[in-house]
């Protein structure tokens, strides 16, 4: 039997936080459903659905970013990218590779950010490209939170009873810079063994800064920033490339599971950031 | 609790508990055409559309469909049955027939969308649909002759 008694639909964001607020440790927001479906919370008793909030929205700014509201599908958010800035970078690769189009239909974006799992896409590519997070909640100040903050911790830990993702802001990339995913799996849909989220902005023909986030290896992503320095202020080159994904594999720590064993994910791990940076490069404008 | 879903066009008050799946609802209901498969979300045999998307019931809390257009294979389209349905037919796409209200209610949101789509975008809005008995190349035949057939059905409209 789920514990699971009431299952509410307020028709704005207002209502939603007060219902949160109301119940506090007793509510969930409900958003796509493809985690909560499975696992019903211990002493969870009401579903708050956002689907009546007003969060499925994407907003793009005129310099390229985009802000993209909490409850924006998947599918809807790689719709609304295309033929735009964004359009080829590492958030559109994660939103093509995530699964199947049918299972892009149902996930949410911040749901799929909120609710880590070592698969999940999101995390991994919104770390790298340093995105923001808007967390509300009723009658308090909306609290505007980096992704080295959002993702330090899985997001469920700290995130307060009656807090709310509502936005997650993309900046624009700026001159010079490139973003990739890449994923390593089985096949095209399935779970990654490993995968890489790459940002970086050329400069003069060197690299200028980068970030390198990892997935897959582990529940939580893992943000490699000694890694990422290691290509900085140089040309990008294969060499330079494959000396970092020789870095990243020794510095991230991984665990055996029935995909692979953690030795096998490093090796994996070594490739995919070498091809990630020169995907990115390739995009910045930049050969390698 | 009741509530109240549009599927295929009529409004049907139903029984469910706040965390029953759209899959168990609509069974229940008597629409067979949505089968249960894996009910995890990755064969795609339960696909219904809503408001013209594919999404899969066994993945989906029955309350959370109110207000959405919901549409099983019952009825596509109308009393005769769709084009793609008589193209699968005709290419020999069917075996046992389990996973094809799934496919082809993906294959009519394909086609409403993209009439005359490639072999590669047919091929994309079948992932996520397991066939345990074909190759799947005839059922690309079959929904590329389907949209010819909705196609030329259009143009005698
Ligand atoms: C078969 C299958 C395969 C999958 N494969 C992948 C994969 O390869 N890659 C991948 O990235 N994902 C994958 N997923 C999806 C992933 O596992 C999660 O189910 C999904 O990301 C959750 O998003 P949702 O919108 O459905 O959230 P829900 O299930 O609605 O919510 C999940 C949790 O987050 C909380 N929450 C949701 N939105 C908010 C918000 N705005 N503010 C605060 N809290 C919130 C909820 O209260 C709940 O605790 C897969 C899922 C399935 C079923
Ligand atoms: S029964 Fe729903 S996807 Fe398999
Ligand atoms: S025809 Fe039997 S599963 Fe597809």
């Amino acid at each position: 039997m789920s514990n699971i008694q009431a299952y509410l639909r307020p028709d704005s964001l207002e209502g939603a936080l007060a219902l949160l607020a109301e119940h506090q440790e007793r509510a969930r927001p409900l958003a796509g459903g493809t985690s909560l479906i499975f696992s019903h919370p211990p002493r969870v008793e009401v579903l708050v659905d956002l689907a009546g909030a007003g969060l499925d929205h994407v907003e793009h700014a005129e310099t390229g970013g985009v802000d993209i509201g909490s409850m924006t599908s998947c599918s809807h958010l790689a719709t609304a990218l295309r033929g735009r800035q964004l359009d080829k970078s590492a958030l559109t690769d994660a939103l093509a590779t995530l699964y199947t189009p049918v299972l892009r239909n149902h996930i949410t974006v911040g749901g799929n950010c909120v609710m880590v799992y070592g698969w999940s896409h999101l995390p991994v590519t919104m770390w790298a490209l340093d995105a923001r997070f808007m967390v509300v909640s009723h009658k308090a100040k909306p609290r505007d939170v980096d992704a080295d903050t959002f993702f330090e911790r899985h997001p469920l830990r700290w995130l307060g009873a009656g807090e709310l993702l509502t936005q997650i802001t993309v900046k624009s990339p700026a001159e010079g810079s490139g973003s990739a995913f890449l994923k390593f799996g089985r096949d095209k849909s399935d779970e990654g063994i490993a995968s890489v989220a790459v940002s970086l902005r050329l400069q003069d023909e060197k690299v200028a800064s980068a970030r390198l986030v990892v997935g897959s290896t582990r529940p939580m992503p893992q943000k490699l920033d000694d890694v990422a320095a290691l290509v900085v202020g140089k040309r990008p080159s294969k060499e330079v490339f494959a000396e970092a994904g020789e870095a990243a594999a020794k510095a991230v720590v991984a665990s055996d599971n029935y995909l692979g064993s953690a030795d096998y994910r490093r090796h994996i791990v070594a490739s995919l950031v070498r091809d990630a940076l020169a995907k990115a490069t390739q995009r910045a404008g930049g050969a390698a | 609790m009741k509530i109240r879903l549009q599927i295929n066009g009529n409004t049907r008050e139903l029984e469910t508990t706040p965390t029953r799946t759209l899959l168990d609802v609509l069974r229940d209901a008597g629409y067979y055409g949505v089968k249960r498969g894996c009910e995890e979300g990755t064969c795609g045999s339960c696909v219904v559309l809503m408001d013209g998307e594919p999404h899969m019931a066994c993945l989906i809390f029955a309350p959370a469909a109110v207000g959405k257009a919901i549409t099983t294979i019952e009825d596509p389209d109308g009393d005769r049955p769709h084009a793609i349905l008589r193209a699968l037919a005709d290419a020999g796409a069917v075996q046992c027939g389990y996973c094809i209200p799934g496919m082809a209610l993906s294959a009519k949101a394909l086609l409403d969308a993209t009439p005359d789509p490639n072999e590669e975008e047919i091929r994309g809005a079948m992932e996520g649909h397991l066939c345990r008995c074909t190759g799947y190349v005839k059922q690309v035949e079959a929904i590329k002759r389907a949209a010819e057939l909705m196609r030329e059905e259009a143009s005698h409209e």
